[in-house]
Formats: structure tokens, C-alpha cells, sequence
């Protein structure tokens, strides 16, 4: 970039150059160019004005630069298109010249004037002169600014380990690129572990979740911290700082679960991995498969009678384990804490209570799992006999008022476990209460019109409510297409649950500033072509904490993610525009409005030293700040100037605007994103 | 635009892929760069070549609802905005050649063949819409104002042909729109999957005509309601209270000969029995089906295809944005129906799957591009404070 | 720049310099805004400005409007420039 020319505001004689460009006939058949062009060249500190056919193309640009060399310009303004159109173009021009970029200011006077008062010429042409008038009177207000440059750390963080967080972590790491996966829990892999088989093709989930977990362990470009909580984390994109809380793992790493522990372990809990189905001692292996292949004590049930100390051939048990702090710095940050599954709560319709023969959705994929506490069987809850029929209802937990959103995975959860009942036990009368089915991928129609063929019957309507009547669990319900009251008796009935934001969504949303949508999941930066950013540079979304989704969204969605990461931790620094605030401490009085009300946390209280005591003072850290204005609006001072829309600049603009039949214009000041 | 100003993206645009060989990390890509008949280095997309061009022919991409020239750019903010010369319509007046002012036009370009070698590849080819004219109850083709989704976008679009006007195609204002869901997906005649992107499309442009001329009268026929993305149930649901209507049937079209409005009749069990409503326009949601692009892409690469006909991805969990072949990704709707944020996605993680195959080093070109980056790399791991020597290459394929 | 930018000082300066009307148009609240909350900031600014600033100066608040717009609501901004011209003329009298 040029070396920016320093000259004392106030001495240097301003040069402007002003070009308006015709836009072949979008701008010129609507606005007089040439009146303009002349109007121009009598403003003030204007030394000289063209028109040109496209001030874009190569002669416009040449045109340019041989005048800023010939006439010393020093500032530049293009009245032309938009400034994200071509705003790029002409800062290089003006670089190229060695004009700092940031001494140009271009006037959009097609989509803010040609375009939109093609009836009316005069006022065309008038508007685009007042708009020029406003771009001379700022620009030579115009201070040459610097780009920030700000170096990468490329190391990534990821944050949960379920399917997203490891496919996240291991395609960073396959680019070549270091990363700390961080997971609360003691072992790897989230709530997939709990799954029974994965749609469409029912392969069990352990083909695809412990490949996933083994390659993270076994990968030496990622650490994993497992058991550990994120506590707190600072900076900026490129720059972060972690501080993990690791929590003691009061069992060593070198176990090799014998279970000797277990079996003399005298407390008993009901184990949440089986959803309390069966029970488990407070140091147990959650399942088989648990990775790492360790066990684990559960702390708040445990007597800490220390049997297990002394039971452990191996003496990797210290119960007294100490918990440690880590801090790591990071240059990108994957953000895939999953969701939580909605529980019913006391008092529902359904009569879910988790000891009736009421299920949700999560506890029939432990029932249906090989290794869950029925061994594959539909068992009811309340007297251990074998299910002859069972009835799903969709939509609990969404689309209701508290849910307003569609959880958009349960749909095909039922789908599949209906199609596993059947598939296992051909005599079973399974049905299906809906509203619409919401299947949205090609290949799950086929799976539905199975569903159909194996005799799933699917029944449009809403369900009023479940009572156990008998031995018998009764649904009663609205038949749309009928238009009546239906009821009908069942062995089991099974919610298919939605997802709700999880937990720690709060923890991580203020800590990281990243916004939530309405639903309360993360907001990605754009809707339809961000969906894998946030609003914060530098942080990722990947999984359901940003919508519900199923386990092969997630993976893709996870590999989106880490190749926004890499196109940050692949550059070694990056260069970010100059538009930010900055604080002049000498006049900051110490209030720190700023700091509260910037929304990225991106100004600081410094501690300064003012006459022998020491005052609070406010500070922008210039890689955070996104140039936003915020601050500069609320200081009273005056101390925060917002760099490229100083508040001289935008009043001149003002006042240049107003100059003539102020009472007869509408003034407006827009958001400039 | 942000591709097309992309340093380290070269954009090769009227292009056919024509061969592809060599093996994974190492292919070599014959391309066909077809004649633009314009010296697209110097064009500058002014468009003055249109103004004089004396030839007027139907504009396929404003689904022909809207005239083109013979020397035309396919949108206003096409990517590149050059021009281009459809020879086949082109009579060869010259006109253009007198008005261009920078030379760019040039009658003798021909096509030229090109070789350039490439690690990896990623198809993202698309898909088409449905052909409604076969299913001959929405008589589509026949009646004027019986369109498809594709038609009504631009019939809604600004740039489009009305110019953001809501007029139907045979010039009146619309006041009444009905959308009819599922034409030609999730049909076992014609496509049998769900083509997903259609119900909030449909939504999305009841709405619009909600907004253009408020009171109109939206009603969406449909069969499931898809609205499972995110925000999608509360974009549904608003619309619901704001007086759009939904219908579970599959109407048949009829015509008022007179108005020359459509009629939509129906069961409607709860208004007890049949039901015609007339409208000035019906929009049929089509489905998206694969495009002969997709088709010819995958015989030159040699890939595999579902019973559909989109492209095989190499598992639908796990390996979604990859082939079985090596070194061959896919994103988008070539592999399966998809709105924006879904294609969005997949590109992203198909990209991510290149990155992780080219750092692989299995190729002669790979291992020169790792050189740059590790020279890249180095300062950044010292940065961070960590080893130079802890920055290896991961696994490329676990 | 985001609407939470603008200053109490800009909108007194532009009626203290004759303008009609004043127009501030920003993004969907809440989570349009590129810049998290500017838009809801601006939102408190300019209330506090038409409920005091505004009458103590002898202004009339109609004076000043708040929309939020969206890029793809062309339709409703020419509403609200269509409705802001007739007002405009309606003051001028």
C-alpha cells in the first residue's frame, strides 16, 4: 500500500478531481452529464472535472491516474454506480497513483438518482449535483488512513465435540492446520453416542461416529481436551484467547477399563447415557464404545468412599485430582455445541412423565439400540411387557407457541424408528399422528412411501392428548380429513421431540457477542449465503446450535465450517479497511458509555495516569472495531472520532446538501453497510 | 462478483468441459472456450453494441417472457459483464463493429481448445426445472397465464421482464395468485422425490404479491407443507395470519374464456365437495430435476448416478460433498435438490474436502503449492508461539 | 456506518438548516443489523430526539422518520418515499 502522505490538516492546498461517468446510457439518458460535469468544476477545491462514457473501464481509469499525476490531485471522487460495485475498482486506481484509497469518495448517481427518477430529468440532474456538491465538501475533509493489518495465530478452537466439532476439527487438521477440540463431557462424540441407527440407509451410528472420534484422538495436529469447560475467551479475529477449565479426571489416562472399579463401586444412579431405563454405578464406562476408552466418575454421586482407589489394579484413581487452567491462543473459533432436546414438562398432554409407557423420540433410540437396556426390544416402562402397537406424535416441542420453529429432523426420526419397529416386529401396529411430513433431501421419499409399504399408517391429525386408561395408553385426536374425534388404544406412545438451543447457547452467545436469532440458536451472518459465519469475524457455526439438523447436515455443515477457517489460518495476516473509531484519551472523561454500548465489545477501559491519579479512560481495540459509529454517536465529549465519517465530514455533508431549498428536500441518513 | 474479483480465481465462463484425464491430484481438463464473437479483454459491458443491433429473439434466461438482441449479456449483473454474439441469429450487419468504441467486437473468433491441469475437481453443475407441459391438467403451454415458479421469479424480479411490475404475461396487474405445490415431484410418473426448495419459494412469492398489491387473494395448494429450515415455520405461519390461504389438494386448471383467468377446481372436503376459483394467475411450483449439464459432466468424469440421475455423492451422511471417484467433489443441486443456504453449505464443505485432498501432497502440483504454503505458514506458527516443527500435514484421507 | 452512527447533533444541524424532512432508514431489528444493535441504538437515540429535542426546539417530530427497509423491499421504500413527498409538500404549505 502507498505510503500515505502526512500534511498538516488545515495547510495543505486541497486538489479535487471529479468525474462523472455516463454508465453508457443508464446515467446518461436520465441525468445531464455535461451540466453536471461543469457544475462540478466550479466547486470549491475542484481543479478539475470530466465525464466519462465508463469510468470503470481502462480509459476511465487511466484517465484518473494521468490527472492526479498531471494536476496533483489529492482527493478523488467518481460519481458513477455503487460503491460496493465498483468503490474497490477506484481505491486501487487512486493507490496505484499513490493517493491513499481512503482520499476518494465515490457518489452513486445511478441507483440513488438515475435509476429511480428516470421520469423526471431536471431533478435528476439537480439531485446528482447536490449529491457531488456533498462528496466535494466531504472529501476534502478527508484524512489519508492506514489499513489495519492484523497477523493470524493458525491454530483453530473448536468447540464441542459431537459429529459437527469432529468433522470441524479433522478437516481443519487435514489441511494441515492445528486445532484444540474442546468438550465438556468426559468423552468424545456428543449426542450421536446416543443414537441407534442413522437414516436413510439404517446404518448404525457407530460406522460413522467412531471413525470420526478415533481419527480426532489419533490425529496429532488436534488436541483434544475432553472434561474441560471454555471459561472464557477474549480478542479478536486472528487473535483469540482461550482459558479452558479443565476439570480433573479423577481416573488416569492409562485405564484400560477392567471395570474392577465399577464392581465394587456401593453407589448406584440411574445412568443417563441409557436415559435412566437401567442403572449404573457413579464410576462407570457410559457404554462400550465410550471414547476415550475410560471411565469416569459421575462427582455428584459419588460417596467418595475410595473402594474404587483400592480396587484399581492399575492405581490410576486419585480422587483428589486437582483441576487445572489452560490458556491457548486461537485464530479461529468453531462454535458446535449442539442442542438440546426438548423435554416435556410436568402437566403435558401427552402425559409424559419418564416413567410411563410415554417415550420421547431420544429414549426409543436407546430402546432400539443393540446396546440399550432392552437389547432392541420395545418394552413398556410400565410392566416390562412387549409393545403390540405404538403410536408416534410429531411436532412435540415444535411448531407450538412456545416452538415456533419446525425441528425439521423429527419427522424423518420417526420415520425411521416406525420403519426399524416394523422391520423387527412385522405383527406391530405402528401409526403416525402428523401434521405435514417434512422431509427435505432426495432420497427420503423413497423412505417414506417404505414406511408406507411396510404398513406405518400415517394419520393427519393433531393430537388433544394421551391418558393411560387400562393397560392401555389412549391418544385422542382430530381427524382432519375426517372431520372427527378419533381415539384409538396403544401399548406405547412415542414423542417425537424437538430441539431447543442448548444450555451453555447464552454462555457462549455473551462471551463471544455472537447474536441469536429469534428461535434463541445462533445467528449466522447472512441467511441464504453466510449460513456458516457469524456476525464475529473469526467465529464459525457448525451442527444444531445454529437450526436443528440431522447428523449428515451437521458433517456438511461442519466442513463448511473449517473451510471458513482455513481461508483465515491459511493467510498469515490479514488486512482489514481503516473505517473504525478511535479515542482521543486526552479528551475522554472517563464515563464509558462506549464501553457499554459498543455491540462487539471492542472498546476497553484503559487505567491512565491524569494529574497524579490514576482515571479510568476508554481505548478501541482497532482489530475488533467494526466501524459501527456506535460510540461516536454516544460520547458527549467529542473524543471518538469515527475514521473515513468523522462528524465534520458527515455535517459538511449536511450543509452542502441544505444549501439551496432546504425547505423542499427530504434529508436522509441511512445505514452505509 | 466476489468470485469474479478473486485474485487466486481465474473465472473461465462460455467454456465446456470436453475430456478429463490423469488420476486424482493430477488431472489434466480439456476445455472448449467457445467463441464470444467479442473481445472480452477489451469490452467494457456498455452495452451501446445492443442499442443498434437490429436482431430481436427470445430471451431464454427471462424464461423468454422478454426479448434479447443477438449481441446481449445474459443478466445486467452477469459475471463477466461482457457481451456475447449468438451466431446463430447474428446476420452479420456490422452495426455493433461501428458503434463499439473500444474495437471488441470480432466476427472471427472460433472456438479453441485448452488444456489446463488441476488437482481437484468439483461439479457443481445444478439442476433444471420440471417440464409441467406433459402434466396436461395444469394445461401449461396452453393457457397464457399458467406459469412456472422459474417464471414467476422473474415476473417478480426487478430486472426482470415487467420490471418488477406484477403483471401476468398477458399484460393485466395481478390480483389473485394461486401457487400448486408438487408439480412433477413427489409424483411416481414423472420425478419421485420432494424437490424441497418449492413450498418456501411459493411462500416466498405469495408474499410478495401480498406486498405489491395488498388484499390480494394468495392461495397456496399443497400437500405437506416443507417449511423445515430455519425460520422457515415462522415465515409460514406469518403468512398464514396475514391472510394467505393454504389448501391441502391438487387442483386441475381450468379457463374462463372470457377473462381469460383460470379457474383452479378442487375437492374440498370441508366445503363440501367441489370447489372453482377463479384467479389471474396460477403458478406451478416445479420441481428441480437434473440438467443435461449434470448428465454430460458425469459421462466425461466418469461418475456415478443415483436412480434419479443426480450425481452419487460417496455416502449420504459422511461423505455427502465427495465422489467415489478420488479427487472429484460435488456441491449443489447436481447431487440433490437444495435451497441457497443448503447449496451455500455444501460448496463450503466441498471446499474444505479440496483443501484437505490438495494438502495431501499426493501430486506433482500439489507438492509445489504446499511449498508456498508452508513458506506462508512458518512466520504464523512462530506468531502463536508454537514449534515451527508442530505445523505437519495431517492425514489427508482417514 | 451503521445507523447507530448517527448523532443527535446531525439531525438538530439538519433542521437547523431548513431540511423538510428528515429520513433514517436502517435494518430489520432485531437481527438484521450487520452491526448486532446499532439499529435498536439508533432506535433510543432518535425517540429521546422526537420526544425531547425536537418540541423544545419548536419542531414538529413528524418531522423526522424512522423505517427500517431492507435491500430486497425496494417496494416499501418507495412507499415511504412516495407517503414522505406528500407530506413534504403538505409541510412546505
Amino acid at each position: 500500500m502507498a505510503e500515505a502522505e502526512e500534511p498538516e490538516q488545515g495547510t495543505e492546498e486541497i486538489r479535487i478531481g471529479v468525474y462523472t461517468c455516463h454508465c453508457g446510457l443508464n446515467i446518461a439518458q436520465t441525468v445531464d452529464c455535461k451540466s453536471v460535469a461543469e457544475y462540478a468544476a466550479g466547486l470549491p477545491n475542484v481543479v478539475v472535472s470530466r465525464e466519462n462514457m465508463y469510468s470503470c473501464a481502462d480509459p476511465g481509469q487511466i484517465q484518473i491516474k494521468d490527472d492526479i499525476e498531471e494536476f496533483g490531485l489529492n482527493r478523488v471522487v467518481v460519481a458513477a454506480c455503487s460503491v460496493k460495485m465498483h468503490g474497490p475498482t477506484f481505491m486501487t486506481v487512486c493507490e496505484e497513483a499513490g493517493l491513499n484509497p481512503y482520499l476518494f469518495q465515490m457518489v452513486n448517481i445511478r441507483e440513488h438518482c438515475s435509476w429511480v427518477h428516470m421520469q423526471d430529468k431536471a431533478g435528476a440532474t439537480a439531485k446528482a449535483k447536490d449529491q457531488i456538491k456533498m462528496a466535494v465538501a466531504s472529501v476534502a475533509l478527508a484524512r489519508p488512513l492506514q489499513d489495519r493489518v492484523v497477523p493470524v495465530t493458525s491454530r483453530a478452537l473448536v468447540i464441542g465435540s459431537g459429529v459437527a466439532g469432529l468433522q470441524a476439527a479433522l478437516d481443519i487438521s487435514r489441511s494441515g492446520y492445528p486445532v484444540s477440540l474442546v468438550e465438556k463431557l468426559p468423552h468424545l462424540g456428543g449426542r450421536g453416542n446416543q443414537l441407534n441407527r442413522i437414516f436413510d440407509r439404517l446404518e448404525r451410528i457407530s460406522c460413522v461416529l467412531t471413525p470420526l472420534i478415533m481419527m480426532a484422538l489419533n490425529n496429532p495436529l488436534i488436541t483434544v481436551y475432553t472434561n474441560t469447560d471454555v471459561e472464557d475467551i477474549s480478542g479478536y479475529v486472528g487473535n483469540f484467547k482461550a482459558r479452558l477449565k479443565i476439570n480433573a479426571h479423577p481416573v488416569g489416562d492409562e485405564c484400560d477399563a477392567c471395570g474392577k472399579c465399577a464392581e465394587v463401586c456401593p453407589v448406584e444412579v440411574l445412568d443417563p447415557f441409557q436415559m435412566r431405563f437401567t442403572s449404573c454405578k457413579a464410576i462407570s464406562l457410559p457404554h462400550d464404545e465410550a471414547l476415550p476408552h475410560r471411565y469416569t466418575i459421575d462427582r455428584e454421586a459419588c460417596n467418595g468412599c475410595g473402594a474404587c482407589v483400592t480396587a484399581c489394579p492399575r492405581e490410576l484413581i486419585d480422587l483428589e485430582a486437582p483441576d487445572s487452567t489452560e490458556e491457548i491462543d486461537v485464530g479461529a473459533i468453531v462454535l458446535a455445541i449442539g442442542s438440546k432436546v426438548y423435554v416435556p414438562g410436568e402437566g403435558n398432554k401427552w402425559g409424559y412423565d419418564g416413567a410411563g409407557d410415554v417415550f420421547t423420540a431420544l429414549e426409543v433410540e436407546r430402546m432400539l439400540a443393540g446396546n440399550g437396556p432392552t437389547g432392541g426390544r420395545a418394552v413398556r416402562r410400565s410392566d416390562g411387557r412387549e409393545a403390540r402397537s405404538v403410536a408416534f406424535i410429531q411436532c412435540v416441542g415444535s411448531r407450538d407457541e412456545e416452538h415456533p420453529w419446525c425441528s425439521r429432523t423429527c419427522c424423518m426420526t420417526t420415520l425411521k424408528e416406525a420403519v426399524t419397529l416394523k422391520v423387527r416386529f412385522p405383527q406391530m401396529r405402528v401409526s403416525v399422528y402428523h401434521d405435514d411430513i417434512r422431509l427435505y433431501k432426495k432420497e427420503h421419499e423413497d423412505f417414506y412411501r417404505k414406511a408406507r409399504d411396510l404398513g406405518v399408517s400415517f394419520m393427519r391429525s393433531k393430537p388433544s392428548g394421551v391418558t393411560a386408561e387400562g393397560d392401555s395408553m389412549v391418544v385422542r385426536a382430530h381427524d382432519e380429513l375426517l372431520g372427527e374425534e378419533t381415539t384409538q388404544a396403544v401399548d406405547m406412545v412415542v414423542l417425537a421431540t424437538g430441539m431447543e438451543r442448548p444450555d451453555d447457547a447464552q454462555k457462549f452467545g455473551d462471551m463471544l457477542k455472537v447474536p441469536a436469532s429469534a428461535d434463541g440458536f445462533f445467528m449466522e451472518a447472512h441467511p441464504k449465503l453466510r449460513p456458516l459465519e457469524t456476525a464475529i469475524d473469526g467465529v464459525m457455526l457448525a451442527g444444531s446450535c445454529q437450526f436443528p439438523k440431522d447428523i449428515g447436515d451437521s458433517l456438511l455443515q461442519a466442513s463448511g465450517a473449517a473451510a471458513k477457517c482455513l481461508g483465515l489460518l491459511t493467510k498469515p495476516r490479514i488486512t482489514l479497511d481503516a473505517i473504525i473509531s478511535r479515542i482521543d484519551q486526552s479528551k475522554c472523561n472517563g464515563c464509558l458509555v462506549c464501553v457499554k454500548k459498543c455491540p462487539f465489545s471492542a472498546v476497553v477501559t484503559d487505567e491512565v495516569e491524569v494529574d497524579g491519579k490514576m482515571k479510568k479512560r476508554a481505548r478501541v481495540i482497532e482489530a475488533s472495531c467494526k466501524g459501527c459509529g456506535v460510540c461516536v454517536a454516544r460520547c458527549k465529549q467529542g473524543a471518538i472520532e469515527a475514521q473515513g465519517f468523522t462528524d465534520e465530514q458527515i455535517l459538511a455533508q449536511i450543509d452542502a446538501a441544505l444549501e439551496e431549498d432546504p425547505g423542499g428536500k427530504i434529508l436522509a441518513l441511512v445505514c452505509h453497510w | 462478483m466476489e468470485s469474479a474479483k478473486h485474485k487466486r480465481i481465474e473465472l473461465v465462463t462460455n467454456t465446456e468441459v470436453k475430456a478429463v484425464t490423469g488420476d486424482a491430484g493430477d488431472f489434466t481438463v480439456t476445455l472448449e472456450r467457445k467463441p464470444w464473437y467479442v473481445d472480452i479483454s477489451k469490452c467494457s459491458g456498455c452495452g451501446t453494441c445492443v442499442d443498434v443491433c437490429p436482431i430481436t429473439v427470445p430471451h431464454a434466461w427471462e424464461q423468454n417472457l422478454k426479448p434479447r438482441k443477438a449481441i446481449y449479456a445474459m443478466f445486467p449483473q452477469a459475471a463477466p459483464l461482457k457481451y456475447v454474439i449468438d451466431r446463430d441469429r447474428c446476420v452479420e450487419c456490422g452495426l455493433c463493429m461501428q458503434v463499439c468504441l473500444l474495437d471488441a467486437i470480432d466476427l472471427s473468433q472460433e472456438s479453441t481448445t485448452e488444456e489446463i491441469e488441476v488437482g481437484a475437481i468439483v461439479v457443481a453443475t445444478g439442476g433444471r426445472v420440471f417440464d409441467p407441459s406433459a402434466m396436461k391438467q395444469f394445461r401449461y403451454g396452453e393457457l397464457e397465464n399458467v406459469v412456472t415458479n422459474m417464471e414467476f421469479e422473474r415476473i417478480c424480479n426487478a430486472g426482470g421482464p415487467t420490471e418488477g411490475e406484477l403483471v401476468r404475461p398477458d399484460g393485466r396487474h395481478i390480483r389473485s395468485v394461486a401457487f400448486v405445490q408438487c408439480v412433477g415431484s413427489r409424483d411416481l410418473g414423472n420425478n419421485p422425490w420432494c424437490s424441497f426448495f418449492c413450498c418456501m419459494a411459493s411462500v416466498k412469492g405469495g408474499r410478495l404479491v401480498m406486498e405489491h398489491a395488498p388484499g390480494a387473494d394468495v392461495t397456496v395448494f399443497f400437500n405437506d407443507l416443507r417449511a423445515c429450515g430455519k425460520g422457515f415455520e415462522e415465515l409460514y405461519q406469518r403468512s398464514v395470519d396475514e391472510g394467505m390461504k393454504f389448501v391441502r389438494a391438487i387442483p386441475s386448471v381450468h379457463v374462463n374464456r372470457t377473462t381469460n383467468n383460470p379457474i383452479v377446481v378442487y375437492e374440498d372436503p370441508q366445503a363440501g365437495g367441489i370447489v372453482r376459483n377463479e384467479v389471474d394467475l396460477v403458478v406451478l411450483a416445479s420441481g428441480l430435476e437434473p440438467s443435461a449439464g449434470t448428465d454430460r459432466i458425469a459421462d466425461v468424469l466418469g461418475l456415478r448416478k443415483d436412480s434419479y440421475g443426480f450425481l452419487s455423492e460417496r455416502h449420504p451422511t459422511d461423505g455427502m460433498a465427495e465422489t467415489r471417484r478420488e479427487g472429484i467433489f460435488i456441491a449443489g443441486v447436481c447431487q440433490g435438490p437444495k435451497d441457497i443456504p443448503d447449496a451455500a453449505t455444501h460448496g463450503s464443505a466441498a471446499a474444505s474436502k479440496v483443501g484437505a485432498f490438495l494438502s495431501g501432497g499426493r501430486s506433482r502440483l500439489m507438492s509445489e503449492m504446499e511449498t508456498d504454503r508452508a513458506v506462508g505458514l512458518e512466520p504464523t506458527a512462530r506468531e502463536a508461539g508454537a514449534e515451527p516443527g508442530e505445523v505437519t500435514y495431517g492425514d489427508s484421507h482417514g | 456506518m451503521c445507523t447507530g452512527r448517527i448523532s443527535e447533533e446531525m439531525i438538530t444541524r439538519a433542521f437547523d438548516k431548513g431540511a423538510g424532512l428528515v429520513f433514517v432508514g436502517g435494518c430489520h431489528p432485531p437481527g438484521d443489523c450487520h452491526y448486532i444493535n446499532g439499529n435498536i441504538q439508533c432506535q433510543e437515540m432518535l425517540e429521546k430526539i422526537k420526544k425531547k429535542v425536537l418540541p423544545e426546539k419548536g419542531i414538529d417530530p413528524e418531522r423526522l422518520r424512522l423505517e427500517w427497509i431492507s435491500s430486497a423491499e425496494g417496494s416499501v421504500f418507495q412507499k415511504v418515499m412516495k407517503e414522505m413527498a406528500e407530506q413534504l409538500e403538505r409541510v412546505k404549505t
